[in-house]
């Protein structure tokens, strides 16, 4: 086993914590509760 | 009045007669097709010119030193026989004159004007003490000009070729009408072209298999042969990770509700229903699903109320979908779908909430604006449907992971092969 395997399996087993941790306090940075609440006018971007 | 002038076209060496000289601008070539511009007195290529430079190996103008002298390819052209396709550069050097390059089949030779003309029969000729014999004849074509040369020529002229081959260098007489030229082709190895000259890629060879693998098994930190396992390793982590947000998340409880949006109209507010968080925290996903319309939005205020201090967790998420045609035709953009994602949301009891609206684009639909067809229509409305459930988890979260972990495996891949 590599001294570089080695260290990415660290990283991988760190990635699995935070990910463990994040989902137990529900947090993400993906959340739509801190968007601004509707008040303007919308309408097609893509022109 | 109009008067008529004749112009020669720069791509293909026709002539077109410009019909309404001192009016037209632009003007496309009856031979060719380029686009001219003929308001300009050297009548410049608008179109043609990067559209024929892309199908020769060698950019034109670019520098190269072959044989110690320093050449500009400045013409190209693409000839063919009733067998093979090739293309021919003339190359310039004001003190050494001009030569030729040619590639045909991933092979290069360099070509020299014969002053002297060799002497022989039909089958074979002797040219400075050796016998060449009679390798091909035949009719050739030439099918793409490009650049400048010093005769005149044109695409769709034809020439009578023979050549006469001697081991590797042949001699090529081109009879054209009264007219017969003679020229010398050696071959020259690809690399003293490919290195002096700017080549296009798709024109080098390409490598074999052996030497792909050669390639990959010298790679830099190839040595340490572990990437298949960090890829192994990548993909398990992500399972578990998978695995953690699914055991974690739980347990999921929902509540739905229906109700109708009059476009135009003051936002409503209805309630969902009431759900509980029964772990320390939990993600609350809400999802919209409308009927379809176009032109609209509805604007989604959510609230989560506390039922023991009533305090309230707010988000907005919104539905739209708009459809029209353009220049470009027939477009749409949004969908009838939304979902609204809370995160850490502590312990309790809640009662869901929602404020709607909608509106229309550009403009809400005026409110004494009746259906001709049925007056006694009802006002515009969005039905929506909506669904809120506790344990979800966020998608966001489990493909940034993703990357992360199948980020390192692939750096490591790209860097070994960037070359």
């Amino acid at each position: 086993m590599s001294k570089r395997l080695i260290l990415f399996s660290l990283w991988s087993l760190f990635l699995i914590a935070i990910s463990g941790i994040a989902t137990w306090y529900a947090w993400s940075p993906f959340a739509d509760d801190e968007r601004p609440t509707s008040s303007a006018f919308r309408g097609p971007t893509h022109k | 009045m109009t008067v008529a002038r004749a112009v020669t076209c720069p791509s293909c060496g026709g002539s077109i007669e410009i019909r309404a000289a001192g009016y037209t601008v632009t003007l496309a070539c009856r031979h060719c097709g380029s686009v001219l511009d003929v308001a300009h007195e050297d009548v410049r290529l608008i179109t043609a010119y990067k559209r024929a430079s892309a199908n020769f190996a060698i950019e034109l103008g670019s520098r190269g030193t072959l044989l110690d002298i320093e050449w500009e390819a400045i013409g190209a052209l693409e000839r063919r026989s009733p067998g093979a396709i090739w293309q021919e550069y003339l190359l310039f050097n004001p003190y050494a004159g001009y030569r030729w390059l040619v590639l045909a089949d991933g092979e290069w030779q360099f070509g020299t004007l014969l002053l002297d003309r060799p002497e022989g029969s039909l089958s074979s000729v002797k040219w400075r003490g050796q016998t060449y014999t009679l390798d091909d004849s035949s009719e050739i074509e030439t099918t793409i000009v490009l650049g400048e040369f010093y005769w005149r020529v044109a695409r769709g002229d034809s020439v009578q070729c023979k050549t006469f081959a001697r081991g590797s260098s042949y001699l090529s007489s081109e009879a054209s009408g009264t007219e017969v030229t003679w020229t010398q082709l050696v071959p020259i190895d690809r690399r003293d072209v490919e290195g002096p000259f700017v080549v296009r890629q798709r024109y080098k060879p390409r490598p074999d298999l052996r030497a792909i693998r050669e390639g990959y098994s010298t790679a830099p930190g190839m040595d340490e042969n572990d990437l298949p396992m960090m890829f192994l390793v990548a993909l398990g982590a992500l399972f578990i990770i998978g695995i953690l947000q699914n055991l974690l998340s739980g347990p999921s409880q929902c509540v739905s509700n229906r109700f109708d949006v009059v476009v135009g109209a003051a936002d409503t507010t209805h309630k969902i229903g009431t759900i509980d968080v029964k772990r320390p925290w939990q993600f609350v996903t809400i999802k919209a699903d409308t009927d379809k319309f176009d032109n609209r939005w509805v604007d989604l205020d959510y609230s989560l109320v506390d039922r023991r201090t009533q305090q309230s967790i707010d988000a907005y998420g919104i539905v739209e979908y708009y459809a029209g045609t353009d220049s470009d035709g027939p477009w749409t953009e949004g969908s009838h779908h939304g979902e609204t994602l809370f995160a850490r949301v502590p312990r309790g009891s809640y009662d869901v909430y929602v404020d709607a609206g909608s509106h229309g684009w550009p403009s809400d639909p005026r409110p004494d604006t009746l259906d001709p067809k049925n007056p006694w229509s009802a006002p515009s409305t969005v039905s929506v449907w909506l669904a809120a459930c506790t344990g979800g988890y966020s998608w966001g979260m489990f493909w940034t992971f993703a990357v992360l972990l199948f980020g390192v495996p692939c750096l490591i891949l790209w860097w070994r092969h960037q070359d």
